[in-house]
């Protein structure tokens, strides 16, 4: 604990040194998961000739596009401290109904919009359960996600279909300055999302019902819209990644996600959020995001067995956090 | 953003009443608060003290009597009426963002905003503010981007406080505000206690903590099993007497005020 | 826990990590090619090693594509389809020369081939415009069988067939209804006049499971029809074979049936062993411990630039009683 010092206050001092830099190395978790990302690189990068290649970087980033877009959004739900795990069912639900519609003649743009429209809505559904009936979200999105995946394998009778467009061929092709279109988008929603956490009220909020949620309410702030928003965020960062993922893979896919559904989560909580929701940085999860593709892509590249894959994938999640535990961080 | 003096009276309940099914846990409670004083509220903990402090922050209706501020009756039907009417309380566990800097935490729900819709913050603002309100109560925290976890307990306690005096109240209301400190953090909270006095702002101090309760208060009130026993000038009594009032009850006349 | 604890155990998991990493490379598929020769690169996108017909797949083709020069890099991904993507461009990255695919997304393998125009691809078990095929011919497969069938019919039943029961996956695309439609068709390579309205068609995938369903169905037909007395039930697995096998068994009426099925698998040929043969009377073999023998020939002569059918299936045969220990000695 600190002493306080003696009266006679000093004047705020100025930052000397940039702000982010400062709060980047103040922040031992963050460090701790950015060795850990670096020690994985290096490792690939000794092991194989092709990991440390440009296009193989491009590709693993433009790969996990899907994947970090949907952290993101799912970060702001669990610095709430909710969870959602129906992103893969609502990318599967808002673009099987796109893609279905396309094909029956429908416009494009209006197709991706209302696309987008569906992913919001399943949010609002999802939010309304979690923030004004109170359920418990790992429940409702339990459900939520068995029902959207239901809806989807329905329409689509659980086939897949191909779609084209101009649209999906500048996200999933296109490229800037040789970095793909879908990185772009997904750095660019971390951008936001750092920007709104840390810039707005709305952020700041967002980490105050996080991290009391009573307080936050004695204070005036709508806890439950907070909440709502939350729920709300998530889906809606699942119905961009669900754009990108047509783009990428040419079609919709009513399975999307099935095996992979815990992906994202993991990730978030590679990041270094505290699962009761207050904590944690944004540039973490991308970290995270970025930790999961080098372990997938790297494991090809050296050719490791499917076994070994999952095994190390544990290993490394459980050294990320003993690093960070050993810096006297853990979960509360 | 803190009042200066003001001379009227400032709090009255009458005879409140409030009983929970077949338990009465209030039978005709008076009790007034005066402008530039600290009222001690004692008592066991089946006496009333919260349900009583609950009925005055809406979170209660009481069943019977009234309540009044500066001479106007009042009708506390909600939390937010409460607060709007200018009663603040800071509560036992503090409630505090643990995870926010001591800047947001005093701007919690009010932030200072450039604009309504993307709400964008004016930290700069936001941090100075914060620096002149902590001044004001002569408290000695330099940095508000400090996190509040990192906060010893009685600087917390001194930003919750702080917190609730910006609000720019009528009266603050303070529940075992020294509860869980170290020894010398007591000493400093009850500085800022009577830094209240010195802004015009009257408190009702809720304690278990005898000591600390006769370092602040001017009038203590002795409240068990839902009735006032005793209401005395701390300088006209003594911890003996008090405590035999919270445990044994008014074995004189119970409403005496000075 | 204690500082130094803390340490020892990071110092044992960064060991047990770079172990891991290790011992995964070492036990890698075969990378180097024989020397003096410039060997082909293979990738193996597979659905998953734990399903048994994918893993003896893939051993299969990892010791044919070793005898014949080609070094191999594998990946799985389990039907995902970003996984499918990703590992396509990873084996890209590396430079492969043929990627053999295993994970049935149609869409998403057709567009990566037309993205990604220079390296052959073999699409194993599913149809993509622009690459291979290697794979079952499920027809094939069925009418194989369904010759087996009439010859069984005219030398034990003399050409009578009451009803024909198939319980198969409908929902499950049309590749499987070919297995099916296979068998009706050969079986009326004999008998051509056998008709259509004595075919009944039952789904017998859901939430009980193959097994279970076709149990269901078949003894639920014969409930239904006490008249008929030649019963012939096909379907398009070995599981639906059991399910059918079990039914008959409990109603005791052994005489009263003929069961063919698909896949020839190890359950098949167990209960044949323990003599369900007279009723279980064939299981079309689909070989997947056999793909590489097939395929890896064919794909060389495709890197080889030679003229080659699009198209490759390994051979289809009818495993009986009689034959089961000819083809599979080592059970």
């Amino acid at each position: 604990m600190d002493e306080p010092r003696s009266a006679g206050a000093e004047p705020v001092r100025r930052r000397a040194v940039p702000g982010f830099l400062r709060k980047l190395s103040s922040s031992g978790e963050i460090l701790s998961i950015l060795i850990a990302l670096i020690i994985l690189c290096v490792f690939f990068s000794l092991t194989s000739p092709y990991f440390l290649t440009i296009r193989n970087i491009l590709n693993f980033t433009m790969n996990t596009s899907i994947l970090g877009i949907m952290a993101a959004g799912l970060f702001i739900a669990m610095v709430i401290g909710e969870i959602d795990v129906s992103q893969y069912s609502i990318v599967a639900l808002s673009t099987a109904v796109m893609v279905i519609s396309i094909r029956r003649g429908m416009d494009s743009g209006l197709a991706i919009v209302m696309s987008f429209g569906i992913a919001i809505l399943c949010g609002v559904v999802n939010g309304s359960l979690v923030a004004f009936l109170r359920i418990n979200p790992i429940i409702t999105t339990l459900g939520a996600m068995m029902i959207y995946r239901g809806i989807a394998y329905n329409i689509t009778q659980a086939k897949a279909m191909g779609v084209t467009g101009g649209f999906f061929e500048a996200v999933g092709s296109g490229r800037f300055l040789g970095i793909p279109a879908s990185v772009y988008i997904m750095l660019g929603l971390f951008l936001l999302v750092h920007v709104i956490l840390t810039y707005t009220a709305h952020g700041k909020r967002v980490y105050a019902v996080g991290g009391n949620a009573e307080a936050s309410y004695i204070s005036g702030i709508n806890v439950r819209m907070v909440r709502f928003w939350g729920m709300v965020a998530s889906s809606a960062a699942a119905g961009v990644a669900g754009l990108v993922f047509v783009s990428q893979v040419g079609a919709t896919v009513p399975t999307v996600g099935e095996a992979g559904l815990m992906d994202v989560v993991t990730a978030v909580i590679l990041g270094g959020i505290s699962l009761s929701g207050g904590k944690g940085r944004i540039v973490g999860t991308l970290i995270g995001v970025l930790i999961l593709a080098v372990l997938q892509n790297g494991m090809v590249l050296i050719n490791v067995q499917s076994y070994y894959q999952l095994m190390v994938k544990g290993v490394v999640i459980l050294l990320a956090v003993l690093v960070d535990s050993l810096r006297g961080g853990g979960f509360k | 953003m803190i009042p200066t003096i003001d001379q009227d009276c400032v709090l009255e309940m009458r005879d409140i009443h409030k009983s929970f099914g077949g338990l009465k846990a209030l039978d005709g409670v008076n009790l007034d608060l005066r402008c530039g004083e600290v009222l001690g509220l004692v008592g066991d903990n089946a006496a009333g003290k919260s349900t009583l402090m609950k009925i005055l922050t809406g979170f209660y209706h009481a069943d019977a009597g009234s309540i009044w501020l500066d001479g106007k009756e009042v009708h506390i039907d909600s939390p937010k009426i409460s607060k709007r009417l200018g009663i603040e309380m800071v509560y036992q566990n503090l409630e505090l963002c643990q995870n926010l800097n001591v800047a947001e935490n005093l701007f919690l729900g009010r932030e200072i905003q450039r604009d309504p819709v993307f709400r964008f913050l004016k930290l700069r603002q936001m941090e100075r503010k914060s620096v002149e309100i902590l001044r004001k109560l002569k408290i000695d925290i330099q940095d508000p981007r400090k996190r509040v976890d990192r906060l010893s307990g009685g600087q917390q306690q001194a930003v919750a406080i702080s917190k609730a005096v910006s609000f720019g109240p009528k009266m603050l209301i303070l529940d075992e505000p020294t509860a869980n400190l170290a020894l010398k953090e007591i000493g400093k909270v009850l500085d800022i206690v009577m830094q209240l006095k010195e802004h015009g702002i009257p408190a009702i101090f809720i304690s278990h903590r005898l000591d600390d309760v006769f370092h602040v208060c001017d009038r203590i009130f002795v409240l068990r099993g839902g009735h006032r026993v005793a209401l005395k000038q701390s300088s006209e009594t003594d911890h003996d007497e008090i405590v035999r009032y919270m445990f044994l009850g008014a074995g004189e006349e119970s409403s005496r005020s000075a | 826990m204690k500082g130094p604890t803390k340490r020892t155990l990071v110092i044992v998991l960064c060991l047990a990590f770079a172990l891991s990493g290790a011992a995964g490379m070492f036990a890698a598929g075969q990378k180097e090619a024989p020397a003096g020769e410039t060997a082909y690169t293979l990738g193996i996108n597979n659905y998953m090693d734990s399903f048994e017909f994918c893993f003896k797949v893939h051993q299969n083709i990892e010791e044919w594509a070793k005898k014949y020069g080609i070094k191999t890099v594998y990946a799985e991904a389990k039907m995902e389809p970003e996984k499918v993507k990703a590992n396509l461009d990873t084996f890209a990255v590396q430079g492969v020369d043929a990627i053999f695919e295993f994970n049935w997304l149609t869409e998403v393998t057709e567009k990566w081939v037309k993205d990604n125009p220079g390296i052959v691809m073999v699409t194993g078990d599913y149809i993509v415009e622009g690459a291979y095929y290697f794979g079952a011919n499920q027809y094939q497969a069925g009418v194989v069988l369904g010759r087996h069938l009439a010859e069984q019919v005219k030398k034990r039943w003399n050409g009578r067939v009451d009803a024909m029961v198939f319980a198969a996956c409908y929902q499950c695309g049309p590749l499987l209804i070919q297995r099916m439609d296979g068998i009706r068709d050969g079986y009326k390579e004999t008998y051509p006049n056998y008709p259509e309205d004595k075919i009944f068609r039952f789904e017998n995938m859901g939430a009980d499971g193959q097994i279970v369903n076709t149990k269901r169905i078949v003894t639920d037909f014969y409930t239904a029809h006490p008249e008929m007395t030649h019963i012939v039930v096909g379907t398009n697995n070995d599981e639906g074979g059991l399910g059918a096998l079990s039914a008959v068994e409990t109603m005791g009426n052994q005489e009263n049936f003929f069961i063919v099925s698909h896949g020839g698998d190890t359950p098949f040929r167990e209960k044949i062993r323990a003599g369900a043969g007279k009723v279980w009377i064939g299981s079309t073999a689909y070989m997947p411990e056999r793909y590489g023998e097939f395929m890896i020939p064919w794909l060389k002569d495709i890197l080889d630039g030679k003229d080659v059918p699009k198209e490759m299936s390994p051979e289809h045969f009818v495993l009986t009683a009689e034959n089961v220990d000819q083809y599979y000695p080592n059970d």
